[in-house]
């Protein structure tokens, strides 16, 4: 059995990437062995349609279960139509959502937990023309935009049916985590730019 | 990760330019899910 968890880089102890279609790679997990292959995503910058693409992908690889963050709509679907499980609300890291799943404490969608386009964000247009190309030759002009809207509430992109408040939060410090990363990330490489003056 | 064979290159200013937005979305959308966060914890 495989189960395809997505993440924010490889081996069981990154964290679960609340992203599906644009999320940074999969971790393809054998349960029984805790044997693990990491997969980049090759659609988390692509203009459109990362969630379907990223779902063939996924089926493709004889994966049987999803675990992720959140799964819109075509990614859901698409998954679904190959026979493959989607459990969202997932969170921390790869290791312990493995465990959670063979303890029976994840349950499987009977839809998708997002609308179209989460996690495309406010930095999706100039992620995907420009990459923010730092260090190391890594493009990494991937949308991260959480979904979040200005009010109360889930904005444009969340349903937070699927979740409790609980289940929530953490995956909001979750994704605030990863956020924070990024933005240490670009704070390094924005220093070092300027020092180069 | 790997390379991305099709990133265009950017000049030293337009990089600069564009990490700065990019920061200042990443804080803002992280003000969102603050303020989120506080509303789930206050419920």
């Amino acid at each position: 059995m495989k189960i395809a968890v997505s993440a924010t880089g490889p081996g069981l102890d990154a964290e679960v990437d609340p992203r599906f279609g644009r999320c940074q790679c999969f971790t393809i997990v054998d349960p029984q062995t805790m044997e693990s292959e990491a997969l980049d995503n090759s659609n988390a910058m692509a203009a459109g349609g990362a969630g379907i693409s990223t779902a063939q992908m996924i089926a493709g690889k004889g994966v049987e279960v999803v675990l992720t963050g959140n799964c819109g709509p075509n990614a859901y679907q698409t998954l679904s139509a190959a026979g493959v499980q989607v459990i969202t609300g997932v969170s921390g890291k790869i290791k312990d959502a493995i465990e959670a799943y063979k303890a029976g404490k994840l349950q499987p969608n009977a839809q998708p937990s997002v609308g179209s386009h989460y996690g495309m964000g406010g930095g999706m247009g100039a992620g995907m023309g420009m990459g923010r190309g730092m260090g190391k030759g890594r493009g990494r002009g991937r949308g991260r935009g959480t979904g979040l809207g200005p009010g109360p509430g889930a904005g444009p992109g969340i349903m937070p049916q699927a979740l409790s408040p609980d289940q929530e939060i953490e995956m909001l410090k979750s994704q605030a985590q990863i956020l924070g990363q990024q933005l240490n990330e670009i704070q390094r490489r924005l220093e070092a730019l300027e020092k180069g003056r | 990760m790997g390379a991305d064979p099709y990133a265009p290159q950017m000049t030293r200013e337009q990089e600069l330019d564009f990490l700065r937005n990019q920061a200042e979305a990443i804080k803002e959308e992280l003000d969102q899910i603050d303020g989120r966060i506080r509303e789930l914890e206050t419920e």
